[in-house]
């Protein structure tokens, strides 16, 4: 495998206005490594606040690191101006959540679609005709001649997410970030949207960032999973094993609080973890999640960061409940 | 006797063309201390059908009929200002999908939760502050909430001020609207823990609304699948869960990613009809890959499967060709 994205110790704070003059730091992301590999696709899951979405932008450079290196092939595009990043942006591309807002409303789909072609120099006019047909083509908005004259309100939100799909695509980039593409769908659509997606990392062996608060789906659909508290990632590894073998307490505190369609649920307390997820501007000592722990360890969970560690081949967590955690 | 018996209600939008069916001949019972879930994807008419039992009208709606019996008092004869004064908020109440985003952002929870008690009942502001306590008690808001501003609370905690808002006058029947579908999944976790402890404890029925077919199993004793404004399948939570005989029902809990098993996920090609010109026949035989000759003519019968069973589905027509 070769690594396509490398993060390395991703920081990103945003100053948020307290009081009058003052600001306190908001940090969204503190301190995050991850290796995207070409071709895998790597599942974000978290809860709101827990820094999925920002990890996502700043992975797209839409926000620039307050700390740490983000590496595509090698090359650190962490910090480097907005003027050089263009080739960068050719390559990579995002889908958002909100088809409804993700689209411009007065642009045809055709127009929508030519607008990166346009943006980036590519092809002539018949040329971009062709290339706009063929992105119909792969994300089966068909008869595609109609669906290029329609406009965004005259399409489902299923369809809009497809066309969304579509400009991301057109540029065949290497990277796509698809942050919550399926969360505004009707759940009996959802799937059709994912099985999209992984048919053209297929077809064009493109490598997907997908954001998600849904750990059921990025069970089927993600090679692996990164689970994010309040900043950080607290496990990492392969789908599978994430679900059924779950390392860190909040990781299975997320599974069990999925529903799954059993009569029986009704009968019974769903096992739940108290209270919410901390804030952002002053997250709790040592290990973040200790406060809502239902295993946290007297004396040491409270007190000291714990380490993202291989507690198995490829799957980390960082939890004193796996003993290396204090020393490495 | 049911709590809530609904028979044949009909609610359609006016608009320049034909009306929009949203809500066309639905018919269910709520019995009393039981959740009875209405699933359906967006524009299956779920929240109409909740407007119409509210009779919180829009301005277009029209065709507005059906008979709506809540406790034994037929409350569709009711006139508007009686229904306003004796029914709503009193006997059924409701939380709207997104409502706690309405809260008022310059006053105190506690006295919005009060609001509607003052309006009743023209006693003394203490018997009001003790009733918003006892309240913030049942849904486990710590009592220092009550001087709080919407802006500095979470959303869970901005969405149990609506249920102990809706509970204000004692409602027995607490409509709730996709009450869970801004929240994160751990905080749903625990809404969906106290809807079932107000269920138990204080034998409160719901109507829970929802696209949501395994998170309506964690509180509803009966599940009603909406489809283009109707009712294609309604029964026991375990009926319609493990014995489900609505291709679309089957459809819909195919399409749930499961965590306990590899099985993939399905999906439903297509996308639900526009209401102003439903499919002739069965409403769903255009994405129905069991449909065959009569679907597309014939609206399906109601057929009773087993006792509070009941499905709108030529396939399971026995008498069929």
């Amino acid at each position: 495998m070769t690594e396509l994205l490398r993060i390395k110790d991703l920081r990103v704070y945003f100053q948020a206005r307290r009081g009058l003059i003052g600001t306190i730091p908001v940090k969204a992301i503190d301190g995050v490594s991850l290796t995207l590999e070409k071709g895998e696709t790597l599942a974000v899951v978290g809860e709101s606040g827990s820094g999925k979405t920002t990890l996502g932008r700043a992975a797209l450079r839409l926000v620039k690191p307050t700390g740490g290196n983000i590496f595509f092939e090698g090359e650190d595009i962490s910090h480097l101006p907005d003027s050089s990043l263009k080739k960068f942006r050719r390559r990579v591309q995002g889908v958002f959540q909100d088809p409804y807002s993700s689209l411009d409303a007065f642009m045809s789909v055709s127009q929508i679609l030519e607008e990166p072609l346009a943006i980036h120099d590519i092809g002539s006019p018949h040329e971009r005709i062709e290339m706009i047909h063929q992105a119909l083509q792969d994300v089966r908005l068909s008869p595609v001649e109609e669906m290029a004259t329609k406009y965004p309100h005259m399409l489902s939100g299923g369809l809009r997410q497809r066309v969304g799909l579509a400009r991301a695509l057109i540029l065949r980039p290497d990277f796509i970030l698809a942050d919550e593409p399926v969360s505004m769908i009707d759940a009996s659509s959802r799937a059709e949207i994912l099985y999209l997606m992984r048919e053209l990392q297929n077809t064009y062996g493109i490598t997907f960032l997908y954001i998600t608060h849904d750990i059921a789906t990025a069970r089927h659909f993600a090679d692996r999973i990164a689970v994010m508290y309040a900043g950080r990632i607290v496990e990492i590894g392969p789908s599978d094993q994430i679900i059924d073998e779950p390392l860190h307490p909040y990781t299975t505190a997320l599974i069990r609080a999925i529903p799954e369609p059993d009569p029986a649920n009704r009968l019974r307390q769903r096992p739940v973890i108290p209270g919410e997820p901390p804030s952002a501007t002053e997250p709790p000592t040592g290990c973040r999640f200790h406060p809502r722990c239902p295993s946290a360890i007297a004396g040491t969970c409270k007190v000291v960061d714990p380490n993202l560690i291989e507690v198995m081949p490829g799957h980390y967590a960082a939890c004193h409940l796996w003993p290396r955690a204090l020393q490495e | 006797m049911s709590l809530l018996d609904v028979r044949d209600l009909h609610m359609h939008y006016a608009t320049q063309g034909n009306p929009v069916r949203a809500v066309d001949g639905i018919s269910f019972q709520v019995e009393k201390g039981q959740a009875l879930g209405i699933v359906g994807e967006s524009g299956s008419g779920k929240t109409s059908l909740s407007l119409a039992l509210m009779r919180l009208l829009p301005s277009n709606a029209t065709d507005y009929r059906g008979q709506v019996v809540l406790e034994g008092e037929d409350i569709g004869d009711l006139r508007d200002e009686d229904f306003r004064r004796l029914v709503r908020w009193r006997k059924m109440s409701m939380v709207f999908q997104g409502a706690m985003n309405s809260l008022n952002p310059v006053l105190k929870v506690g006295h919005q939760v009060a609001e509607p008690f003052l309006l009743e009942n023209k006693g003394p502001k203490d018997l009001a502050k003790e009733r918003v306590l006892q309240l913030f008690d049942l849904v486990r808001l710590p009592r220092e909430t009550v001087d709080r501003y919407p802006h500095e609370l979470s959303g869970g905690m901005k969405q149990r001020v609506m249920i102990a808002m809706s509970l204000v006058l004692n409602p027995s029947l607490v409509i709730l609207d996709e009450p869970t579908s801004a929240l994160d999944v751990s905080i749903q976790a625990q809404m969906m823990n106290l809807l079932k402890d107000l269920k138990r404890d204080l034998g409160i029925s719901f109507i829970f609304i929802t696209h949501d077919i395994a998170l309506a199993s964690d509180i509803c004793d009966k599940i009603a699948v909406m489809y283009a404004g109707e009712i294609v399948e309604i029964g026991n939570a375990e009926d319609v869960l493990i014995r489900p005989q609505h291709p679309y029902t089957r459809k819909l809990l195919d399409s749930i990613p499961r965590l306990g098993s590899n099985e993939a996920p399905q999906f439903i090609p297509g996308a639900p009809p526009d209401l102003t010109a439903p499919p002739p026949g069965c409403r769903f035989h255009p994405r129905c890959p069991f449909a065959f000759d009569r679907c597309d003519r014939e609206s399906p019968a109601i057929i009773t499967i087993e006792e509070g069973h009941k499905t709108r589905c030529w396939l399971l027509d026995k008498k069929s060709p």
